[in-house]
């Protein structure tokens, strides 16, 4: 071998030796990055699936949340109407005072449930809830809580309000409804309160009850089906939604939505 | 002449910039680059060593052969961190044992320790880490991608992959036609000292950018 030949095959070699590295390396990068692109692309499907499968779920709790308040107040707010009136008749033909009187309380008894019934519903029906807005909706949900439960509540609103659009305010206040249920059902409180914040570029909630709270770290806040559908609605908003709780304390539920 | 210590000073300055930057970063780096980070202060005494044996002495030869078992170990150690089935014990285990008696049979039995390379050992170590490279390779190509960018275990495997790939064939066609290259093998150091800068500041600047690395 002559020593151009040598050298020849000396550097030819070592080049083919190291552009076979920086290939390498370039093919595996590449790849790399390819990969990375599906994943992005399949935890985008998997995300706009899971939202598609909760916003039809939701919708289907609202359709049917609707039907029970069109059956309340056209069938169960009739009949209870209807009573009313019969107790009304008993008490005008009653033979003793004494009947009087306790037909004249069957139908007051039955005048409170019929209120309580025809607001239940329209608090129900979503329609309503958006031709009312969601601080009206929110004041008469109180109101409800106030008359049924005797519970104090109070409700404010801070910063520049805004519209949130039909859709968002209709969550927001299912959000608002579920966690005030909540308050009520499991903690008895003696007083609820609402704020709404509007900040520059989000708004916050929060609903805080004096009643008898929870453990958090024996009992997660997020088991209860209420609190699946608050944080999945919370989820749809582009929220975050933060509970915390004390025993013999309280519970706050915090959302906060981009707006 | 001056080409000579132009080289050796960024080659020196790389090493010791990469050197300082894992002193730095001594809380962030994970085990692997650690070894990395002392296979780079070895590399450094050991160029040193070098670059002062050939001033004073006009001889190195004994400090790169030396040299190059701990280069093995070290190495071997690093791709056991990073490479599935060299974390395997058994598979590490043969493959030191492996390399040990390789060196050992070409220092003692084919050629002088003290005056030649030990070429027989250098291209054992080569394949291996080219081998351990494209392990590396592999196993990042199966397994799930969960960041757009590359690791720093990436780039430390692709420079040691260009490095050895260069260094099996260098070495190897290299030091068997060193003796009929004459005035010609001036071509054969420029490659080595190109190699050389590419792979110790292709090392300081994973260790510039260890930290961006390491948080994608």
């Amino acid at each position: 071998m002559t020593e151009t030949t040598s050298i020849l095959v000396l550097v030819f070699g070592t080049l083919l030796f190291t552009l076979f590295a920086v290939f390498t390396i370039l093919y595996i990068a590449l790849q790399k990055k390819k990969q990375y692109h599906h994943h992005l692309e399949k935890q985008e499907m998997e995300h706009r699936f899971s939202t598609q499968l909760m916003q039809s779920r939701l919708e289907v709790q609202e359709q049917t949340l609707k039907n029970m308040s069109a059956e309340m107040h056209d069938n169960i707010a009739q009949m209870l109407g209807a009573v009313k009136l019969q107790l009304h008749m008993l008490a005008a033909g009653a033979a003793d005072e004494e009947q009087r009187s306790l037909a004249n309380e069957g139908a007051s008894t039955m005048r409170d449930a019929i209120r309580d019934v025809r607001s239940m519903s329209h608090l129900m029906n979503g329609t309503y809830v958006l031709r009312k807005g969601l601080k009206e909706s929110i004041e008469k949900d109180l109101d409800r809580i106030v008359a049924a439960h005797r519970i104090k509540c109070n409700f404010t609103v801070s910063g520049p309000e805004r519209k949130l659009g039909e859709d968002r305010e209709l969550m927001l206040f299912r959000i608002i409804q579920e966690s005030v249920a909540n308050a009520v059902r499991h903690g008895q409180p003696l007083h609820i309160s609402v704020s709404l914040h509007y900040g520059p570029d989000s708004l916050r909630v929060l609903i805080e009850d004096n009643g008898k709270g929870f453990d958090t770290t024996r009992v997660s806040p997020a088991s209860g089906v209420g609190m699946m559908n608050i944080e999945e609605r919370a989820r749809l908003l582009g929220g975050d939604v933060n509970i915390s709780s004390q025993v013999n304390i309280g519970t706050s539920v915090q959302l906060d939505i981009p707006v | 002449m001056y080409l000579f210590y132009i080289v050796s000073s960024i080659i020196l300055l790389s090493l010791l910039y990469s050197i300082i930057r894992c002193f730095v970063l001594k809380h962030t780096l994970d085990k692997a680059s650690k070894i990395i980070g002392l296979y780079l202060l070895l590399t450094l005494i050991a160029e040193l060593l070098a670059f002062l044996g050939i001033i004073l002495y006009r001889y190195n030869i004994l400090i790169y052969n030396t040299y190059s078992i701990v280069q093995f170990y070290l190495l071997t150690i690093y791709f056991s961190q990073t490479t599935v089935l060299l974390k395997k014990k058994a598979f590490r285990s043969s493959i030191l044992l492996l390399g040990t008696l390789i060196y050992i049979e070409d220092s003692i039995v084919y050629r002088d320790f003290m005056l030649e390379p030990n070429s027989g050992f250098l291209a054992f170590e080569s394949i291996s880490f080219v081998c351990f490279s494209l392990m590396y390779f592999y196993d990042t190509l199966n397994e799930r991608s969960e960041s757009h960018s590359l690791s720093q275990h990436f780039w430390f495997t692709g420079i040691l992959l260009t490095f050895w790939s260069f260094t099996l064939l260098s070495w190897l066609v290299g030091l068997s036609i060193y003796q009929s290259l004459k005035d010609n093998s001036i071509i054969l150091n420029y490659m080595m000292w190109a190699i050389n800068i590419i792979t110790y500041t292709g090392f300081g600047l994973v260790f510039l950018f260890y930290r961006k690395l390491q948080s994608r």
